[in-house]
C-alpha cells in the first residue's frame, strides 16, 4: 500500500508542477498584457515593478523576451539608458536570435538592438559516418622484379569526431575537432611469378585533428558551407591479413590459398602524417542549434610505407623464432610507398554557444538605410 | 559579410603558412630516399618451383648472375639463370639445359663469360645415373657450349653416380670436384663405395683422362672445392673419416694435392683437420680463398651428444703445397642460437668494416628452416654478428650462397617457400652487419 502511494506521488509530481507552471504562466501572460497596454496608454512609470515577480521566474522563455523588450522602450522612453540596455540584454538571453524589426518595434529600440549581438562565438559539434579510403602509389615495389597487375579496391570505413568552431563572423569561422577514423583498403596483385595471386586488406585506426577555415554561404534555417585546410594524422594502428592464392601452373584451374591470421603492420606503417582537407555540407536549423550533414574530402601528403618495416630480421623468442617479415617470405606480399586519400561522409549536431553581449562600436549604419529599403533586422 | 579588417593579416599569415608546409613536406616520388636499393628481399621465379643455389657478383656493371633450378609444372628440372642488378632491378631471366638438371654452381670463366656446373640425369641414356654437365655461357647468359660427363664403367660392370658440388674456373680449364658412387660394384677392391670427384676440362670442355676420381680410402668421400696451388699442383679440399691407411672411424676436413697436369699426386700431400675423438664429426660444407694465401674451410661439427656447431679451419699455400698449421679447427658457438641446428653451404671473404668472413647456412629443423648468415673474424674463432631470416617456423626457406659486395653491403642468394609449397628464388641484400637495414 505505501509502495503505490509513493509510486502516485511521485507520478503526480511532475504532473502538478506543469499544471502550476502552467497556470503560472497564465496569470503572468495577463500581467504582461496588463503592462503592454499601461505602457500603450503612456503610464511608463511602475512597468517593471508590475511584472516584477513574473520576471523572477514566473514568464516563459517568450513571455520573457517580449517583457524585457517592453522594459527596453520603456527605459529609453525615460531617458534610462543603462537600464534600457541591460533590458535588451536580457532580451537576447531570452532568445538569442532575436532580431528587432523596424517595421514592427520601435525606431529607438532597433537603434539600441545595434548595440548588442548574441552571434555564438563557439559552437560544439560531433559527427559520426562512413569513409571510404583511395590509395595514391607514389613509387610501385616489385617483390617478382617483373610488371604485375596491381589493383586497389576501396572499403568502407567509418569515423565519429567531436570538435568546436570559433565563430569569427557570421560567415567566417575557424574550426577544429579530434576525429577517430577506421580506415581500410584492399590490394590485390595478380600473376606474381605468372600464376600467383597476393592479396593484402589494411584495416588502419588513426587520430586525426583537422584546422579548416570554414565559410557559411548563407544563412538562415538551411546553411550550406564549405570549408578547407589541413589535417595532423597519428596512425596508431594498422593490421593486415595478406594472403597468397598460388596456382601450380598457368592451366590449373585448382587454387591453394595461404591466408595469414590479422597481423600488425605497425612497423610498416608510419606512424605521423597530414594531409590536405577540402569540404562542405549543409546545416539543418534545429530549434537554436544545428543537424549538419557533412562531405570532406582528404588529400594525403605524406608516404605511409615505412620501408625500414618492410623485412625485419626474425628474432628468437624464448625457443620461438618469430619472423616479422613472414608477410613477405610466406605471403608474398610487398608494399608500395603510398598515400593515402580520404572520402567521408558524415552527419551531426552542432549545438551554438550563444553569448549575448554588447559590441563595442554599434552597427547603426544600415538601420536607416534597411528602412529605405523596406527591410528589416540587420 | 566582409571579414573585419583586423582578420586579414591572420588569414593571410594562416594560407601563407600552410602554402609553405604543402609545397616543403609533400612527398612525391622524386624525393623518395631509396632505400629499397639499399636492402631488399626478391621472389624471383615463374610458373612451378625456382630454388636459388649460387651467385656470381659482377663488379663492372655492377649486376649479379644468379643460378638456381627451375623445376616445371610437369617435372622436368632446368637451370635458371637470371640476372639483377645490384639495386635488386631483374635484368633478364632465362632458362637452360636439359630436362632434369640440378643447378650446382658458377663461376666466371677466363673466356670472359660464365661456366655453370649442374648434375644431370638421362633415364633414356646408356648410363642413366646422375652424371656432370658443364655449360658456358656467355655474360649475358647465351650457351655457348657444354658438355654431360658420366664415369666410365668401372671394371666394365658399373656407372658412377656423380655428384658434382663445384667447378673451379682456370686460365685453361675446369675442375668439377664432388663425389661419385657405384652401386653395385664396390670399387678399389670392395672397401670403398664412394669417393672424391675430381674431373678437369679444357677450356673447349673436352675431359683430361687423367682427372677421374680419388679414392681416399675412406667410405664416404665428399669433395667440395679444388683450389690451384701452383703451376703444377691442385688440392681437393673435402671430408671423409679415413687416413690414408685406412684407420679412423670419425669425419674430418681432408685435403688432397695432385699434379695439374697429369693429375697424378696425393701420396703425402694430403691432411686433415678436424677433432681426432670417435663420435666426433667434421664434414665440410664450404671453402673460400682465405686472407693472404690458403684457403678458409666450413663446416659442421657434430658431437656425441647430436649436438651440431659451426666448424671452421684454415690452411696457408707455401711453396705451392697446402699446409695446415695444426690440425686443429674451431667450433663456432653463437651465442643464443645455441641449439639452432645450422648446416653451413657457402663461405666468402669479408674485406670492408673488420675484416672476416661470411658464413652462409640454413638453420631450424625440418619445416622450420630458415636462412642464417654470420660474420667470423680472420681466424674463424670469434662471432661478429648473426642473423636469421626466412619465415621462422612457418616454412622451409634454404640458403644458396653468400657475396660481398665493393661498399659491405651483403648479397644472398637462396630459397624461399612462399605459400603452402612454392619455391621462388630468394635474392637478398643486406647491410654490412647482416641487417635488412640501411647500411
Amino acid at each position: 500500500m505505501g509502495r503505490r502511494l509513493l509510486t502516485l506521488i511521485f507520478l503526480l509530481l511532475p504532473a502538478s508542477c506543469l499544471v502550476c507552471y502552467a497556470q503560472k504562466s497564465d496569470d503572468c501572460e495577463i500581467i504582461l498584457n496588463q503592462a503592454t497596454e499601461e505602457v500603450n496608454a503612456g503610464h511608463f512609470y511602475g512597468i517593471d515593478s508590475l511584472m516584477a515577480d513574473c520576471l523572477k521566474g514566473g514568464f516563459s522563455r517568450e513571455q520573457r523576451q517580449r517583457a524585457y523588450l517592453l522594459l527596453a522602450q520603456v527605459y529609453l522612453l525615460l531617458d534610462d539608458g543603462e537600464k534600457a540596455e541591460a533590458a535588451y540584454l536580457e532580451v537576447l538571453r531570452a532568445n538569442p536570435e532575436f532580431v528587432t524589426d523596424p517595421s514592427r518595434d520601435p525606431i529607438d529600440v532597433v537603434y539600441l538592438s545595434k548595440k548588442f549581438t548574441a552571434t555564438p562565438i563557439f559552437s560544439l559539434f560531433g559527427r559520426i559516418g562512413g569513409n571510404t579510403t583511395f590509395v595514391n602509389v607514389l613509387r610501385s615495389m616489385n617483390l617478382t622484379g617483373e610488371p604485375i597487375d596491381t589493383k586497389y579496391i576501396l572499403l568502407p570505413g567509418w569515423s565519429a569526431a567531436f570538435g568546436a568552431n570559433w565563430n569569427i563572423s557570421d560567415t567566417w569561422s575557424l574550426g577544429t575537432e579530434l576525429q577517430y577514423a577506421h580506415t581500410a583498403y584492399r590490394k590485390e596483385q595478380y600473376g606474381l611469378w605468372s600464376t600467383s595471386e597476393a592479396i593484402l586488406q589494411d584495416r588502419l585506426g588513426w587520430f586525426n585533428i583537422p584546422v579548416t577555415v570554414n565559410y557559411n554561404f548563407s544563412t538562415g534555417r538551411i546553411i550550406p558551407y564549405a570549408y578547407a585546410g589541413f589535417s595532423i594524422n597519428y596512425l596508431f594502428s594498422s593490421k593486415a591479413n595478406p594472403t597468397l592464392n598460388d596456382k601450380p601452373s598457368t592451366e590449373s584451374e585448382s587454387v591453394t590459398p595461404s591466408e595469414s591470421p590479422i597481423v600488425k603492420y605497425d612497423y610498416k606503417r608510419k606512424d605521423w602524417n597530414w594531409s590536405a582537407v577540402a569540404g562542405g555540407g549543409i546545416r539543418y536549423k534545429l530549434g537554436l542549434h544545428y543537424l549538419l550533414a557533412d562531405v570532406r574530402y582528404t588529400l594525403g601528403m605524406k608516404n605511409v610505407y615505412d620501408y625500414k618495416g618492410a623485412v625485419h630480421d626474425n628474432t628468437l623468442t624464448g625457443n620461438a623464432l618469430v619472423s616479422s617479415g613472414e608477410s613477405v617470405f610466406r605471403y608474398g606480399n610487398s608494399d608500395d610507398f603510398f598515400k593515402l586519400n580520404h572520402l567521408y561522409f558524415t552527419i551531426g549536431y552542432m549545438h551554438q554557444l550563444y553569448n549575448p553581449r554588447k559590441l563595442k562600436t554599434a552597427r547603426t549604419g544600415s538601420v536607416l538605410r534597411n528602412i529605405l529599403r523596406g527591410k528589416s533586422g540587420d | 559579410m566582409v571579414i573585419s579588417r583586423r582578420y586579414h593579416i591572420p588569414l593571410a599569415l594562416l594560407i601563407a603558412g600552410l602554402m609553405i608546409i604543402i609545397a616543403s613536406s609533400c612527398d612525391t616520388e622524386n624525393n623518395l630516399k631509396p632505400v629499397y636499393e639499399d636492402y631488399y628481399v626478391k621472389l624471383f621465379g615463374e610458373e612451378g618451383n625456382q630454388e636459388g643455389v649460387d651467385l656470381v657478383v659482377n663488379e663492372s656493371d655492377q649486376t649479379v648472375l644468379l643460378l638456381g633450378t627451375s623445376t616445371e609444372p610437369s617435372g622436368s628440372k632446368r637451370l635458371f639463370l637470371v640476372k639483377a642488378d645490384w639495386a635488386g632491378n631483374l635484368i633478364w631471366k632465362r632458362k637452360l639445359g636439359g630436362t632434369n638438371d640440378i643447378a650446382k654452381d658458377i663461376e666466371p670463366s677466363a673466356d670472359g663469360g660464365y661456366i655453370l656446373l649442374a648434375e644431370t640425369r638421362d633415364l633414356l641414356a646408356e648410363d642413366p645415373t646422375e652424371n656432370v654437365k658443364l655449360i658456358r655461357i656467355t655474360p649475358e647468359g647465351e650457351k655457348t657450349d657444354s658438355v654431360v660427363f658420366g664415369t666410365p664403367k668401372l671394371e666394365g660392370a658399373d656407372y658412377g653416380i656423380e655428384k658434382p658440388h663445384s667447378v673451379t674456373a682456370m686460365d685453361d680449364g675446369y675442375i668439377v670436384t664432388g663425389a661419385v658412387e657405384y652401386n653395385t660394384v664396390e670399387a678399389d677392391g670392395g672397401l670403398k663405395k664412394v669417393s672424391y670427384l675430381k674431373l678437369k676440362f679444357g677450356l673447349d670442355l673436352v675431359w683430361d683422362p687423367g682427372f677421374w676420381f680419388y679414392n681416399s680410402q675412406a667410405e664416404f668421400s665428399v669433395g667440395v672445392k679444388t683450389v690451384r696451388t701452383s703451376d703444377n699442383r691442385v688440392y681437393t679440399i673435402g671430408s671423409d673419416n679415413k687416413d690414408e691407411q685406412g684407420n679412423g672411424s670419425n669425419y674430418n676436413f681432408w685435403y688432397f694435392g695432385f699434379d695439374y697436369h697429369g693429375g697424378e699426386g696425393s701420396g703425402s700431400r694430403h691432411n686433415w683437420v678436424g677433432v681426432d675423438m670417435p663420435g666426433h664429426d667434421e664434414i665440410l660444407s664450404a671453402v673460400c680463398p682465405s686472407f693472404g694465401s690458403g684457403v678458409f674451410m666450413v663446416g659442421v661439427h657434430n658431437d656425441p651428444s647430436g649436438r651440431s656447431d659451426i666448424y671452421t679451419a684454415q690452411a696457408a699455400i707455401d711453396n705451392g703445397e697446402l699446409v695446415r698449421r695444426d690440425n686443429s679447427g674451431n667450433i663456432i658457438t653463437i651465442p643464443g642460437n645455441e641449439n639452432r641446428l645450422i648446416n653451413p653451404v657457402s663461405v666468402c671473404r669479408a674485406t670492408r668494416g673488420q675484416p672476416g668472413y661470411l658464413i652462409l647456412g640454413t638453420e631450424g629443423v625440418e619445416g622450420a628452416h630458415n636462412m642464417w648468415l654470420c660474420k667470423v673474424n680472420v681466424t674463424g674463432e670469434a662471432v661478429y654478428w648473426s642473423s636469421i631470416f626466412g619465415a621462422a617456423d612457418r616454412n622451409d626457406d634454404k640458403a644458396g650462397a653468400v657475396a660481398e659486395l665493393p661498399d659491405g653491403h651483403i648479397l644472398v642468394v637462396g630459397t624461399v617457400n612462399v605459400g603452402v609449397s612454392n619455391l621462388k628464388m630468394g635474392f637478398f641484400k643486406l647491410n654490412a652487419a647482416g641487417k635488412f637495414a640501411t647500411q
